[in-house]
């Protein structure tokens, strides 16, 4: 098959038989050429039969046998050479010799130099590679035998090896330099100034878009640097470089560059580790400091609860006997109204005024002590089980509803207040299941609040142009629906967020509020919907509180967990 | 005629409530106020026979001891026809349903609202004295 010249050969019979002929001497002489490859894609098309002898395969059919030849390739070459054989593909041909490492079939590594073409091959472009052993360069071969070994020794390194001279130019490089750089065989001799490949690689666009004399000039003087050059950079081959300059005694240098690739991806993958343990570790933080909260509401929640039955018997008694006490002294003075004429005007006076003070103090006593009542039965609230039933709910419809229903009631206390009501509901949201009542109660709650805010900045700032507005906004996000209350009020300062679910906190004046309405809204919504509480406010300028609540929830009533 | 209310509560103030709440009607001689710190002692004043025998019981749910429950439990057994109001500081469901169950006639949640007590005591008057 080597020696075609020697086959006998029948004359042609037709000009389709010519044409064979023609193919067959074609055959022939690639398969005698240096090694020679075929592809296109996975497909190894061709692979000549001197090509699988350098290779160490005993035929051309299990080079063609191979899933791609991208198989040939290490691992450590994978980048360019796919980038290489795209272009290559797309008729994009480099004219110089590329110097490249393959896979022998015994595993180990052989040199090539390698010119690409791209050929018709079926009537599809396909790549093909002509191979053969490297060769000692021209101007290489012209040295002594010392200098020849030397050279064989460095290209024998499995690092990229650079030597300089004290002007900066080249003495001499190694194979896996030219590779790692994908610089074209034979383009820098010895005697090119560093300063030209550095030029090389600006035209190619290695250092992106800088300006080229600056850029070289400043990287040829780190050059003459002692130890680290430019310790890190990615090369053509998408390796990552760590690059080392050690100066010689004879005032030139070594340029040693060592493939960090590994190393750097396991570092990589060692950070994002620990980036991520720490992320889940910040996130059961949330999650304890979050259950704190929970645990320390609902134990506020059953202390307030248990306080609040202690106290409404005593109550009771104090409303009742200040009632009765009232109604009894009325009768006293029925009964004494004959004596009154006994009286001197003097004494008559003094009677009457003290009865008058007994009767006031007595209504003081009944006001106090309602009000005392209503404070007990909001506490009692926190605990009262049962109460509400949960119920597939249109949620847009139950939000609507509060908000008529808080700001009719806000109206009915101050006739001259009026605020803007921007409503962004999302029909998506649909229906929910939850406990109406309860979250309705909620939503008059932050309503309230609401409106409280805006009309108190309204009356500070006296601003005729401030506008009090509410924007509420409902939103459905894959199992959560939320419901989101944004209102330009006074806002609220960190200090009072802080504090803002605890029981009995309240920034109303004493006698306007219970303290009790976000501390039952969060128990609500938290406790019972197993749903989120989110506040963010800057004070003067606006107050946000989130309500997020699971689609689904397994049905719980209200105070249900204290009683285990 | 003189009826007889036995009111059953731990709280001993409950009779100088009740004693003023009511006082028309007992300085009218209409009604007499018997009262029982607890379950025990109200049926032992009970089967002991009251003066004048009471025809309504008002007793409270929540009491040390026997509690207002077990309490009209036997008497239900013991005098099926008194008719008995619950009192109750928890106006929950379940104690209602409870209640009413083992038989009791009404039940109130305190705190108890005279006004409308009273107008139960009257129906009951007016019933006996029919009677």
């Amino acid at each position: 098959m080597d020696d075609f010249t020697n086959l006998r050969v029948s004359p042609p019979q037709s000009v389709q038989e010519a044409l064979d002929l023609g193919h067959v001497y074609h055959d022939q002489l690639v398969a005698a050429m240096p090694g020679l490859l075929v592809h296109r894609g996975d497909t190894i098309l061709h692979c000549s039969a001197t090509l699988a002898r350098l290779l160490g395969y005993e035929t051309t059919e299990s080079v063609q046998a191979l899933p791609s030849a991208m198989a040939l390739v290490p691992e450590d070459d994978q980048h360019t050479e796919k980038d290489v054989y795209a272009r290559c593909l797309k008729g994009l041909i480099r004219s110089q010799v590329r110097r490249i490492k393959r896979h022998r079939a015994d595993g180990s590594i052989q040199w090539f130099d390698q010119l690409m073409e791209s050929v018709d091959w079926g009537g599809q472009p396909a790549v093909m590679e002509m191979l053969t052993l490297m060769r000692p360069l021209a101007a290489n071969a012209e040295l002594p035998h010392q200098e020849q070994l030397l050279q064989a020794a460095i290209d024998a390194m499995p690092n990229g090896v650079l030597m300089l001279d004290s002007d900066l130019n080249v003495e001499g490089a190694n194979s896996e330099f030219y590779r790692l750089w994908d610089y074209p065989v034979g383009m820098f001799p010895p005697g090119t100034a560093v300063g030209l490949i550095l030029t090389y690689n600006h035209s190619r666009g290695d250092y992106g878009d800088v300006p080229c004399e600056e850029t070289v000039a400043a990287l040829c003087n780190r050059f003459r640097v002692k130890g680290i050059y430019n310790s890190e950079r990615r090369v053509p081959n998408g390796r990552t470089l760590d690059i080392r300059n050690a100066p010689r005694a004879d005032g030139g240098y070594v340029i040693t560059h060592h493939d960090i690739t590994d190393r750097k991806r396991i570092e990589d993958e060692l950070r994002q580790a620990k980036e991520r343990a720490e992320a889940i570790l910040k996130e059961l933080r949330e999650t304890q400091r979050q259950l704190i909260v929970q645990e320390k509401m609902a134990a506020l929640g059953q202390l307030t609860a248990g306080i609040a039955h202690e106290l409404k018997n005593p109550l009771n008694f104090v409303n009742n006997f200040a009632e009765l006490s009232g109604e009894l002294l009325d009768e006293l003075l029925e009964l004494l109204e004959p004596l009154n004429d006994h009286l001197d005007d003097a004494t008559r006076v003094d009677v009457n005024d003290l009865a008058g003070s007994l009767q006031g103090n007595l209504r003081k006593i009944a006001d106090h002590g309602r009000r005392a009542d209503n404070i007990v039965k909001s506490m009692l609230a926190h605990s009262r089980g049962g109460g509400g039933e949960w119920q597939t709910t249109d949620l847009n419809g139950l939000v609507e509803e509060a908000l008529t229903l808080s700001y009719h009631a806000f109206r009915a206390q101050d006739r001259s207040f009026n605020a803007t009501l921007e409503r962004r509901l999302d029909a998506a949201v649909g229906e929910v299941k939850l406990v109406p009542q309860d979250i309705s109660r909620v939503l008059v709650n932050l309503f309230t609040n609401s409106f409280y805010a805006v009309r108190k900045r309204q009356l500070i700032c006296g601003d005729s142009t401030y506008k009090p507005t509410l924007m509420i906004t409902t939103e459905t996000r894959e199992s959560y629906v939320s419901v989101r209350i944004r209102d330009n009020g006074i806002g609220m300062s960190p200090a009072v967020i802080e504090k803002l679910f605890t029981p009995f906190f309240t920034t109303k004046p004493t006698g306007e509020g219970t303290g009790l309405g976000l501390s039952l809204s969060y128990d609500i919504v938290v406790h019972q919907h197993r749903g989120r509480f989110d506040v963010s406010s800057i004070e003067n300028e606006h107050a946000e509180f989130t309500i997020t609540l699971p689609r689904s929830v397994t049905a719980m009533s209200l105070g249900e967990r204290r009683k285990t | 005629m003189t009826l007889g209310i036995l009111v059953v509560d731990d709280e001993p103030d409950i009779e100088d409530l009740f004693r003023q709440r009511f006082r028309a009607e007992l300085r009218r001689g209409e009604l007499a106020l018997h009262f029982a710190s607890s379950g025990e002692e109200a049926l032992k004043s009970l089967s002991s026979g009251l003066q004048p025998e009471a025809v309504l019981v008002l007793s409270d749910i929540n009491m040390p001891g026997m509690s207002g429950l077990d309490f009209l439990q036997h008497l239900r057994a013991e005098a099926p026809h008194v008719p008995v109001i619950m009192v109750t500081a928890y106006g929950d469901t379940e104690n209602r349903r409870r209640a009413l169950d083992i038989g009791a006639t009404e039940l109130v949640t305190k705190p108890v609202d005279f006004v409308a007590l009273k107008k139960l005591v009257q129906s009951v008057i007016v019933q006996k004295t029919a009677a």
